[in-house]
């Protein structure tokens, strides 16, 4: 039977400051970490919700400065920071995938000092859950589903190579996610493209992973919908519409944390590490292919037709051939730019960084939730394609 | 066809895995031994191994197996990873009825001692060493 996890309350929609006193109160928290990056730090909204925290009465410790892609030893850098004798009852992350992952890796030293990091596994039980400090999520990207997810993503560098190290604990999802649409919304718009490009990933993975089910299917289908209709609002400034996506993101997170990824983030991951491509950019890229790729089976095909009638029958789109098509639409009318030599990649050297990724993918842990397996030779073939 | 488990089985995988070009490809970068043990046998076998838990270990290097240790007592056995199952969720992962990941995050297949990261880089070979044992066959 799959096991089904989520976090204890999702406020949507809502003024994050109001939101951030109100969660004090109800739940004493009266020493608080707040974690984010050094950009963010110098926004006017952030210094908001740090005026909150103050006038909601609680002792407050900041850290401020989380790499993206942050360090495998993010969170004894974090906790090192603090007081010896300090105890805390509330952690906010502000940020995105990467704050809120380095938030988690705190959370995990503060209460599991004696465990390393790269041994957290699903498996392995923490013994964490529901001790304070609560893990309280305040994403301002509209696409990682770092807030409701059981992931974390850390870089080891070592003097031969860098490397992701992904890993994952239920323990460590956030127990309350608040989602202001007010912090993305402020992103700049090719940001908030790639955003709710990655979180249109993470629903059309979780919705033909090898873990789906009944529930992942539903969340998925709807946020497919959601994204399609809404994301190109969201990049005009209409917060109505950026509220919805932002839902919509944390719903994909839920869906692919339960379901699975599978080959588009198995090659977005390197692909884009060794293009050095913003991750949610690849993930666009890479995303009508695979959905292309997906459909030489009949049950995932069915699903991807789903989501096509529902675009088609409901909300009236003109007929296309297939979901890929709907995509590619949604690309031209966001301006989206699709293929790799779009963003200045020379081929001779895309050819190079092809060969390298050809192995990397089959080592993506993503992959292991796709249901579709390419050979060798298909997946060079699609990776043509992207370029 | 070599019965499940026994040291005759251990070494007809070890073989098959040399003749399998998928998994040459896909364990390149592995180089660790594993041991495999296996617990909760039906009450023949607990009789044959005198109610111990049997296990080998399969030396598996850069998509090469290069040998096979079996043990009778595998609680004599080490390995930098130690996976661990009961004789019927072998059963179902060896014939395909269940993924190994998916039965490593369902617990049915448990990590004892190596590091998970370092297993779900290699998926597909896992997949590959699962049809691999799908070949040898069970008795």
């Amino acid at each position: 039977m799959p096991i089904i996890v989520l976090p204890r309350k999702i406020y949507w929609n809502e003024n994050v400051e109001d939101i951030v006193k109100s969660i004090i109160d109800e739940y004493g928290l009266k020493t608080i970490l707040v974690v984010t990056d050094e950009t963010l730090s110098k926004l006017e909204w952030f210094n908001n919700i740090i005026n909150a925290i103050k006038d909601a009465g609680a002792h407050l410790y900041t850290y401020e400065k989380v790499p993206p892609e942050p360090p495998i030893d993010i969170g004894e850098k974090i906790v090192s920071t603090l007081p010896g004798d300090t105890s805390l009852d509330g952690i906010f992350a502000v940020g995105g995938g990467s704050v809120i992952d380095a938030a988690k890796s705190a959370l995990i030293k503060l209460l599991r000092p004696d465990v390393n990091i790269e041994d957290v596994a699903p498996f392995n039980p923490l013994g964490i859950e529901m001790k304070k400090p609560l893990l309280i999520a305040i994403p301002t990207t509209a696409g990682t589903g770092s807030d409701v997810s059981y992931g974390i993503v850390l870089t080891k560098e070592t003097p031969e190579k860098r490397e992701k190290i992904d890993v994952a604990s239920y323990e460590v999802i956030p127990y309350i996610s608040i989602l202001d649409p007010r912090l993305p919304g402020g992103a700049p718009r090719r940001l908030i493209i790639g955003a709710g490009l990655d979180a249109l990933g993470h629903a059309l993975e979780a919705l033909t992973a090898n873990q789906s089910n009944p529930m992942t299917d539903a969340l998925a289908e709807k946020t497919i919908e959601e994204i399609m209709l809404r994301l190109p609002k969201a990049i005009e400034g209409d917060l109505e519409a950026m509220a919805r996506v932002h839902l919509a993101a944390t719903m994909a997170g839920i869906a692919f944390t339960n379901g699975g990824l599978g080959l588009i983030h198995a090659i977005a991951h390197p692909l884009g590490a060794n293009l050095k491509i913003h991750h949610g950019t690849m993930v666009g890229i890479v995303t009508p292919h695979v959905v292309e790729f997906n459909s030489k089976d009949p049950t995932l095909k069915e699903k991807y037709n789903r989501v096509k009638m529902i675009l088609e029958n409901i909300h009236g789109w003109p007929k296309r051939e297939s979901l890929a098509d709907h995509i590619r639409a949604l690309y031209e009318k966001i301006g989206f730019p699709s293929r790799i030599r779009d963003y200045g990649i020379d081929q001779e050297a895309y050819k190079d960084v092809k060969g390298k990724v050809l192995e990397e993918v089959f080592h993506d842990p993503s992959i292991a939730f796709a249901t579709v397996l390419p050979t060798f030779e298909e997946l060079e073939a699609l990776l043509d394609r992207l370029y | 066809m070599p019965s499940f488990p026994s040291k005759e089985w251990a070494e007809a995988y070890c073989r098959e895995l040399n003749n399998n070009p998928n998994y040459a490809r896909s364990g390149k970068g592995w180089v660790w031994p594993i041991l495999f043990k296996v617990t909760k046998l039906p009450k023949d076998l607990e009789e044959k191994f005198g109610g111990k838990k049997p296990g080998f270990i399969l030396k598996l290097n850069n998509g090469k197996c290069e040998g096979v240790e079996w043990y009778d007592d595998s609680s004599e056995a080490d390995a930098p990873f130690i996976l661990t199952a009961s004789f019927d969720d072998w059963l179902e992962i060896i014939t395909g009825k269940i993924n190994p990941l998916t039965a490593i995050m369902r617990r049915k297949l448990v990590v004892e001692k190596g590091n998970y990261a370092t297993i779900m880089r290699y998926p597909i070979a896992a997949l590959e060493m699962v049809k691999t044992a799908q070949k040898v066959g069970l008795e």
